[in-house]
């Protein structure tokens, strides 16, 4: 059997492979960090704005459906439309073309005198 | 030692000056991941850079800059949530620099470090380190003590007891 290696082989062994590792290193300026912006520093207050909006959010949404009466308002719906009646294309089978041709019409006329007649 | 390191350019220059070797303590106290080594090189550098680190001159600034290396490598372990959510495990490139691609000689050069990388895996990190900062970094034992953050006591016995082992592992066998 041959002797184990002496203080001096391991010390060389050693810094054989510690000059290799040495030698992979990435470059200095690569890993040296930059000189911080004005705004890096800023940027350690954007957790803050962060839950300040999701806050503000989590605001809107509480109180936006109850308004500043709270509760809700009855079940009443309000609408609207930019067109006229007539192109709302309600179903009227028809009811609304039926007025339309019998207005203007004698019959249309002679009756409506009667009925004013009697409520006089 | 008296260095002054108060301007940035002067640690600047002092940290290039010794930024090989310390790229060399990144890795072996990261087990040769050079993903974390960089990171852990680059962390020291800016608690340096933002005097979290300052070097008060009671050691060399080798020994001083090898102590933040080391306790930065701990810190990342602490709070290593990147390796944590990692899915993919590293690739063996990644874990391991490609040492033949960075200096090209011969073969047998290329097995000798790998039996002596394998050698120094198989012992105790604390040996295995002690044994790189005193053999490669040429540290004493007392300023390997304060880089590993231990007494000088416990470095000397993990000195010896390093240098045991590795010599056993090193040993050629009865057939060769």
């Amino acid at each position: 059997m041959k002797t184990p290696p002496s203080d001096d082989d391991l010390r060389r062994r050693l810094q054989e492979l510690g000059q290799r590792e040495s030698a992979t290193a990435p470059r200095f300026d690569r890993v040296w960090p930059r000189r911080r912006e004005p705004a890096a520093r800023f940027s350690r207050l954007r957790p803050a704005v962060a839950l300040a909006g999701v806050l503000l959010v989590a605001a809107a949404a509480w109180w936006w459906p109850t308004g500043h009466g709270g509760g809700s308002t009855g079940g009443t719906v309000a609408m609207s439309s930019s067109r006229p009646p007539e192109q709302w294309g309600l179903p009227t089978d028809g009811l609304l073309n039926d007025v339309d041709d019998a207005a203007g019409t004698p019959e249309v006329e002679r009756l409506s005198r009667e009925i004013e007649g009697l409520l006089q | 030692m008296n260095e002054r390191h108060d301007d940035q350019d002067t640690l600047r220059a002092s940290l290039e000056t010794h930024h090989a070797e310390g790229w060399s303590w990144a890795l072996a106290c990261c087990r040769g991941d050079v993903v974390q080594a960089e990171d852990a090189l680059q962390l020291s550098y800016h608690k340096i850079l933002d005097r979290r680190a300052r070097f008060d001159g009671r050691s060399s600034f080798k020994t001083w800059l090898f102590g933040v290396i080391r306790l930065t490598v701990l810190d990342q372990r602490r709070w290593s949530w990147r390796r944590f959510l990692r899915w993919a495990p590293l690739s063996a490139a990644e874990i391991r620099p490609d040492l033949a691609a960075a200096a090209p000689d011969a073969l047998a050069a290329r097995e000798r470090c790998d039996a002596v990388r394998a050698a120094l895996d198989g012992l105790g990190a604390r040996q295995a380190e002690v044994l790189r900062l005193v053999f490669y970094h040429d540290l004493t034992l007392d300023e390997a003590a304060v880089a590993m953050g231990v007494s000088p006591g416990t470095a000397r016995t993990h000195y010896e007891r390093g240098k045991e082992r590795l010599r056993r592992q090193l040993a050629p066998g009865p057939s060769s």
